[in-house]
């Protein structure tokens, strides 16, 4: 998921994608229509044209079931056009080991394995000097990047009793909706953070040097 | 499948001549399809032919010209796979998840579907993945509380 609008030398445009036909490491190349350039589908970058070396916004698009995301966002608005497939059900990641969720910031790049988050479904870690917390929900299939920082403080969570709970205030977590539900921090979203869930092929094509 | 392996076990009596024949036939699709492996793909992972398109506008821009993109960084090596620039999908249509309530709503998505959704302000929208399939369909322009994005997974 990316945001449209560039900035380019001062100047502010707001582009038009489309699928140019071709590909690139096995991976889709976008094409805008406003400056004609060519984009990698998975960096977000241009990588031919006027635009080239540009970099897209990632936007914290969150890949999940449609049952979590309505319990999410009950007032969400749903696109509307034929199914051009039927396969894509939570059941498309059957193979855990061939998954990952990836985050990318200047020349620096992590994915954590859906396999190794079904092990450990609530990770503490940092990237790009930002505490987070990578969850894992085995019902949905579904990877959560969570900012852990939280009206200044940097929260650390545990698996206490059956339920994600942060240790600086005991408050317990729903994992797949972010909000807290018990304790002193009850009402309190964590925000999720851009990130893309991609092939572990694919992801590791594009960032040979990406840990995970 | 259950009738297929009917099939093959009354096959038992073909003579040798048959068999040769259907073996050639069999070596020249194959043949077909490894020649023409990227269409081939494209096809099969979801160009719909003769299917509704959505109300979406789509079939509007075919002006670019691909190959001639200039300046190129190093070590994008982009090969055709196929030949030709998909239009631009802006416009979309969407409903409300609450309309969807309604059982007499024609619309309706399964529990387990998977789901590309975003948040941005008060406004939430969710993206069915398979919408988002077959070369034509793989990005929507689209516009989520004055923010112009790019839907795509």
């Amino acid at each position: 998921m990316y945001a449209r609008r560039i900035e380019k030398e001062g100047e502010t445009k707001t582009l038009t994608f489309a699928v140019s036909g071709m590909l690139w490491n096995r991976s889709l190349v976008m094409i805008d229509s406003e400056t004609n350039s060519l984009w990698s589908h998975l960096l977000g970058r241009s990588m031919a044209g006027p635009s080239m070396d540009t970099q897209l916004k990632v936007l914290p698009g969150l890949m999940t079931d449609w049952k979590t995301w309505r319990q999410r966002h009950p007032d969400t608005t749903v696109l509307k056009l034929s199914r051009t497939s039927q396969g894509y059900l939570k059941e498309f990641y059957a193979e855990p080991a061939r998954f990952v969720i990836g985050m990318s910031e200047g020349d620096k790049a992590r994915s954590w394995s859906f396999d190794v988050l079904l092990q450990n479904p609530f990770v503490n870690d940092h990237f790009a000097d930002r505490p987070i917390l990578v969850t894992f929900d085995d019902q949905s299939s579904t990877a959560f990047v969570y900012n852990r920082r939280l009206a200044g403080d940097t929260l650390e969570f545990e698996l206490k009793d059956g339920q994600l709970t942060d240790r600086q205030s005991g408050s317990q977590w729903n994992p797949a909706t972010g909000q807290c539900e018990n304790g002193p921090q009850a009402g309190q979203v964590l925000e999720l953070i851009p990130a893309i869930v991609s092939y572990r092929h694919t992801w590791e094509t594009f960032y040979p040097d990406s840990p995970d | 499948m259950p009738e297929e392996s009917e099939d093959i076990r009354t096959g038992g009596g073909k003579s040798t001549k048959q068999w040769a024949l259907l073996g050639v036939l069999v070596l020249i699709l194959a043949g077909s399809i490894w020649i023409n492996w990227d269409h081939f793909q494209a096809l099969t992972t979801g160009t719909p032919t003769g299917q509704d398109f959505g109300e979406g506008r789509e079939g509007s821009h075919t002006s670019y010209r691909v190959p001639q993109i200039t300046p190129m960084a190093a070590g994008f090596h982009p090969q055709v796979a196929i030949p030709s620039v998909f239009p631009p999908i802006q416009d979309a249509p969407v409903v409300s998840a609450t309309s969807m309530q309604d059982q007499s709503s024609d619309f309706q998505l399964a529990d387990n579907e998977l789901v590309l959704g975003i948040t941005i302000g008060d406004q939430s929208r969710a993206y069915p993945i398979n919408m988002l399939t077959g070369p034509q369909r793989e990005i929507i322009n689209d516009v989520l509380g004055d923010v112009p994005i790019a839907a795509t997974w």
